[in-house]
């Protein structure tokens, strides 16, 4: 039917079906900046346009309800190439990182100011109250709208500065816009969706019911038939090969116990069959049509289960090493199925898949048993974490295509180099037959790190040399995604009465669900992030994963330590309220200062042998006592309200800086023909600002306009390699490989700047803006490329560089917040969270503050709301956004600050640290606290639900 | 799936229509969403109601009369409007929604966790129909039907009211929607009206519990709570045990009627 309406001003009149929506409508009418990240829930905002000037959401309204109708996009706000102001602002408070949602969030806030000129804080929370922003919290938006309604009166209006860092440094450390922001908060065409081609074909996934079954007989050929089906795969047509998703460094401590689609079934949404056909709605059509038996087995749910004597094993194939193989493997062989998968370890991690370990590991230093034997209090507790969704706005999605003997493929991935090596791998290619080009990146948070659907996408695209599509719905984000591992914690504990520990030992169980992707690393660095805060020499852990059925698990912003930390600062505080002592006083008597040694490092290695590392920087003295100050530590806060109790709390945090001795980073610097650069970084750039980082660090040693720098990154054929964008190591590694490269590239100028000008080279330096002054006068970059560059030139100046290295840099930083319980209902008010985060001297401020606004409202969401809920046989009940229970604008504290503690590290570049996951392991455990402090309950099980508050009350049972 | 849309042009027409296995299509956030879908109603063929000119909010006699396509975003921003509905239209969490949604729309869709409908229930709002005929919004909702709704008329009923929400996050679904009015003089209760939504299969009105209010059987006590209590069967779902959805609605909607009973003590 034919829909007529004006768009962005214009009349149109396009042709749509009656049952389309109007998101889709919009898109395929060449709107890209209407998203779709709910599929029609209405509740992430990503779909959202002005409809007669006011916001709606185009998932929920059908096309042909557009008929006559003004509808606006985003694209109206633009004045040519110049953004609105209310962009403008969006971009300069640093609002926009992953950007998917940062055009929602202009139409937003315009319709806010076409009804108020000087909109309240409530105000602002109700026009952004159907706006979704996971990456970035919800903060600065106040600040982003302040400054636009201001400029709308008087254009003129300089908001106040942002913070600054670095004072010895010209551009690390201030604010300033990165460069993608501009095209996200405008709507461009950016993300892996934006590629796809008109003759692109659709993949969907028939997925399995069961959480345990075997395929039993598979019959294809009714969908085979369909006309536009151009192919259906099935665990027949694969490779005979096992592998792991998991984008680690190679060789990867995550067993390869995977097929690409797999007889046995081992979760609910587990691949069944792929088909790939010319539309969406004939390849849904066509899952339809594929005739399935299974046989259904038990499936094993929980830690419990899984160590059961006799408990159904997740993995039943060959085992094998590639290195290390154990004594008793024949007798772990013993009782194999030949018909499945083999399991294969690169080394060996404590894997026993017989008894549905994936991995498990013990270490320690000193003598625990001696520690706990001198302890005047011993104290022992349980903690529980439940599963968790990363939920990033672009869902998963994935587009390959065949190019002469290449494969190229469009991905939203943080690590497009594992992604290169696996797929490779995979299908038996060479790496330089592979291409993979990271788009922007629309929220990735750990669950873009794995090789979730690149797989699956560039086998069909392979195979059926079509180009090929898929895009995950948001049911299959939760079902078939990776998600936060549950864990079940033991802290045990030993003190003297005054405080001062003498043992300390954690029990960490995970539940790694249906493969063994992160099965090692993530419970061991739950570990490594949290019992170093506390300085002792008697410590211990063991740590099991163990197999199940629940959907898939891996890496998760944190990485296990969200989940340690809280069990770990949870136990220091009962164990201060049991000998008495003031929480403070005791993190203060046993934390970790600048210059200690974390000797329990030597047993935390991550698959290889670890080794003791100094705390090189700390700012936890300056945190915990500027925080204690601002919450009003000690001094006790009550409500008007009888039924409501206010109480306080603290935690300490850390997280490293990447993997010392594990990663690796590399850049490239070019100087152009005019003396400009391109910086080609390997870095994957998720919309933290990591391109920013690369440009800053190449423009303070080369002393050049960040506007004469450009980064590529994210494209294998275009930038050297880089492990990717996980384990915090972007500014630390990527950064560094930028400063490295850069450096170099400053020698080389020097060195050609020397002959050039006919001094010594010690005589030169590189001064501002990009030139060379030597004592006989100065040569501009532009005329130093042009004699680089020229016939009789040596060449253009080309320099590359590495990061790696065996220091460990570590960020710190103290939470603090105040919550208000209200007894009667269980409902938990966090009415003030103050993160203060030393990341040593952070490179961008804004992005910097604002991951910390982001981490500390998603721990939030763990901590408060947010749940997977299965039935008892491994079906998730609530996979949708708003019944999953992600936090809103609504929610966040009305006192809500995140305070850049600086230090200087002396291995990171800059002095910079990182800062991208070390924000969400305070919420959880200082929330806990707080309520503690507030009611006198221990919250030992997140979600904190207002029934499970009600619960520990012992109001119902 | 949704295979035929049609707008309807007349009154007489969309009421052929829906004989015809249309569906009325308001503002659409429940025909089109998701959810509604997985409740076991696919949608295939849909009337827009949009150009029937079933908007506009007037007083009218003492009496309110709200169009059926008034959407939730105008009710609450309307001073016409007593302030428990307002409350009750704003209690959708958010502004895009509250612009698309309708108050039609929300009683036709019948929701068991409706914010709208008992705040309407208990403002003893009528729901007029194509047919001329009026309803009680109650007798609508209990008896599950899909008449086309014109318009609502809201009588200037005595007492005081509230309309009260609790829900894990601000947008999590509800485990409390309700509304109470409590009329009365010096402290004894003429009137009581409970409505409640999330509590069973569809918002019901808590009779016994009104009964006790009128005639003073119930105290400010526990006693309340247990009555309110007894009076509802949530089931176990995603959003909390029944034991809690039976706790948290006892005690909330017990806080909502006390307050009612303050003001009408003053």
């Amino acid at each position: 039917m034919k829909i007529s309406f004006v768009l962005n001003g214009r009349p149109v009149s396009c042709e749509g079906a009656p049952g389309e929506s109007a998101q889709r409508f919009l898109q395929r009418n060449g709107i890209p900046s209407v998203r779709n990240s709910d599929d029609g829930f209405g509740f992430a905002g990503s779909d959202t346009i002005l409809l007669d000037g006011k916001v709606v959401g185009a998932n929920i309204l059908l096309a042909p309800q557009l008929e006559g109708h003004n509808v606006k996009t985003v694209e109206f706000l633009k004045n040519g190439r110049e953004l609105s102001l209310i962009q403008n602002a969006l971009v300069e408070a640093g609002c926009v990182q992953s950007g998917y949602n940062s055009p929602a969030a202009a139409l937003m806030i315009y319709a806010l100011l076409e009804r108020s000129d000087d909109p309240t804080r409530e105000e602002i929370r109700d026009a952004l109250s159907g706006l979704f922003n996971r990456s970035t919290g919800y903060e600065q938006f106040f600040k982003a709208v302040d400054m636009a309604a201001k400029r709308k009166k008087d254009p003129s209006y300089e908001a106040d500065a942002l913070p600054s860092f670095g004072r010895q440094y010209d551009i690390v450390g201030k604010a300033g816009p990165k460069k993608d922001s501009y095209q996200m908060v405008a709507g461009e065409k950016v993300y892996v969706e934006d590629r796809l081609e008109i003759q692109s074909c659709y993949l969907k996934v028939l997925r399995s019911p069961h959480a345990h079954a075997v395929v039993k007989r598979i019959d294809k050929s009714r969908a085979e038939v369909l006309p536009g089906v151009v192919a259906v795969f099935t665990h027949h047509d694969v490779p005979d090969k096992s592998y792991s998703q998991a984008g680690q460094g190679y060789p990867e401590p995550s067993p390869y116990d995977r097929k690409l689609i797999s007889r046995k079934l081992r979760h609910v949404g587990d691949r069944v069959a792929a088909v790939v056909a010319e539309t969406e709605e004939l390849a849904r059509e066509a899952l339809g049509k594929i005739d399935v038996e299974y046989e259904v087995l038990k499936p094993v749910l929980t830690w419990d289960e899984a160590k059961a004597p006799g408990a159904p094993l997740v993995h039943n194939g060959k085992i094998s090493y590639v290195q290390g193989a154990p004594d008793d493997l024949d007798e772990q062989n013993k009782n194999i199925d030949e018909d499945e998968e083999g399991v294969v370890y690169c080394f060996p991690i404590g894997g026993k898949p017989g008894e549905n370990i994936a991995a498990a590991v013990s270490g320690g230093i000193g003598d625990v048993e001696k520690g706990f034997g001198e302890a005047e209090v011993i104290l022992e507790r349980t903690y529980g974490t439940s599963q968790i969704q990363c939920t990033p706005l672009e869902k998963h999605t994935c587009y390959a295509k065949v190019e002469g003997d290449r494969l190229i493929i469009h991905a939203s991935t943080q690590v497009p180099y594992h992604v290169r090596r696996i797929v490779a791998t995979l299908l038996d290619l060479p790496e330089n037959r592979v291409r993979v080009i990271k788009e922007r990146v629309g929220g990735g948070y750990g669950s873009k790190q794995d090789i979730l659907i690149e797989d699956l996408v560039a086998f069909c695209a392979w195979k059926t040399g079509r180009p090929v599509f898929q895009q995950y719905s948001r049911e299959e984000e939760f079902l078939s995604c990776s998600t936060r591992k549950p864990m079940r914690i033991t802290v045990k504990l030993g003190a003297k009465k005054d405080g001062k520990l003498t043992a300390m030992y954690m029990n960490v169980e995970s539940n790694q669900g249906p493969y063994g992707a992160h099965a090692l690393t993530v419970p061991m660095n739950g570990v490594s992030k949290s019992l170093p805060l506390f300085l002792c020499d008697n410590a211990s852990f063991d740590v099991t994963a163990y197999y199940s059925n629940i959907p898939p698990t891996g890496a998760y912003q944190g990485y296990g330590a969200p989940k340690a930390n809280y069990a770990m600062q949870m136990a220091v505080k009962e164990l201060a309220v049991e000998l008495g002592i003031d929480h403070l006083e005791l993190l203060e008597m046993n934390r970790v200062h600048e210059g200690d040694m974390l000797e329990i490092l030597r047993c935390l290695g991550e698959g290889r042998e670890g080794k003791p590392a100094p705390a090189t920087s700390c700012g936890l003295g300056p945190a915990l006592k500027e925080g204690a100050k601002l919450i009003g530590w000690g001094e006790k806060e009550f409500s008007d309200d009888p039924d409501v109790k206010i109480g306080k709390g603290v935690v300490t945090v850390q997280q490293g800086s990447g993997l010392p001795g594990l990663d690796q980073a590399n850049c490239t610097v070019k100087m152009l023909g005019d003396g400009t650069f391109v910086v080609q970084s390997g870095g994957a750039d998720l919309g933290t600002g990591l391109d920013l980082v690369s440009a800053k660090m190449a423009a303070e040693v080369l002393k050049t306009p960040l506007d004469l720098i450009t980064v590529r990154s994210g494209d294998t054929d275009a930038a050297p390699f880089d492990v990717g964008a996980y384990a915090s190591s972007g500014t630390y590694f990527s950064g560094g490989a930028a400063r490295n490269a850069a450096r170099k590239m400053a020698e080389k100028i020097i060195r050609e700047a020397a002959v050039i000008m006919n001094e010594e080279p010690d005589d030169l330096r590189i001064a501002y803006p990009s030139k060379v002054v030597g004592k006989k006068g100065e040569l501009s970059f532009r005329k130093l490329a042009w004699h680089t560059q020229g016939g009789e030139g040596s060449g253009q100046i080309v320099a590359s560089a590495s990061f790696t290295g065996e220091d460990f840099s570590f960020p710190y930083g103290a939470h603090f917040c105040q919550v208000a319980v209200n007894t009667r209902t269980g409902s938990v008010e966090v009415q003030k969270y103050y993160a203060l985060q030393d990341c040593g001297i952070p490179v961008n401020p804004e992005y910097a503050m604002g991951q910390v606004y982001g981490g500390v409202v998603k721990s939030m969401g763990h901590a408060l709301y947010e749940q997977m809920i299965f039935d008892g046989k491994g079906r998730c009940l609530n996979p949708d956004l708003r019944s999953y229970g992600v936090p809103m604008i609504g929610d966040i504290p009305e006192d809500f600050r995140v305070i850049l503690i600086e230090t200087d590290d002396p291995y990171g570049p800059f002095g910079a640290k990182s800062i991208s996951e070390i924000s969400v392991n305070g919420a959880a455990p200082v929330i806990a606290n707080a309520i503690y402090d507030a009611v006198g309950v221990w919250m030992r099980q997140w979600p904190f639900s207002p029934e499970a508050v009600l619960k520990a009350l012992g109001k119902i049972d | 799936m949704i295979k035929e849309y049609k707008r309807a042009a007349t009154i007489e027409e969309a009421v052929y229509l829906s004989g015809k296995g249309f569906v009325f299509l308001a503002g659409g956030t429940q025909v089109n969403s998701a959810p509604y879908k997985k409740w076991g109603r696919p949608v295939e063929k849909v009337l827009s109601l949009e150009a029937l000119g079933l908007d506009g909010l007037k007083k009218e006699g003492g009496k309110l009369i709200i169009g059926a396509m008034v959407t939730l975003q105008d009710l609450s921003d309307s001073p016409a409007i007593p302030d428990w509905i307002r409350t009750a239209a704003s209690f959708i969490p958010t502004r895009s929604v509250r612009n698309m949604a309708t108050i039609g729309g929300n009683v036709g869709a019948n929701r068991p966790d409706s914010y709208l409908i008992p705040a309407l229930i208990a403002s003893g709002a009528l729901a007029l129909l194509a047919d001329e005929r009026s309803l009680p919004v109650e007798q609508y909702i209990r008896e599950g039907r899909e008449d086309l709704i014109l318009r609502f008329e809201i009588p200037g009923l005595p007492g005081t009211a509230l309309a009260i929400k609790e829900s894990r996050s601000h947008l999590a679904l509800p485990v409390v929607s309700a509304a109470v009015r409590i009329a009365g003089e010096q402290g004894s209760v003429s009137e009581a009206v409970i409505a409640a939504g999330c509590v069973a299969s569809r918002c019901i009105r808590l009779t016994d519990v009104e009964k006790g209010l009128v005639r003073g059987q119930l105290s400010r006590g526990e006693a309340l709570e247990e009555a309110i209590g007894k009076s509802i069967d949530p089931e176990t779902d995603i959003r909390g045990s029944a034991s809690y959805k039976k706790y948290i609605n006892s005690v909330v909607i017990a806080d909502a009627v006390r307050s009612c009973l303050r003001e009408v003590e003053r």
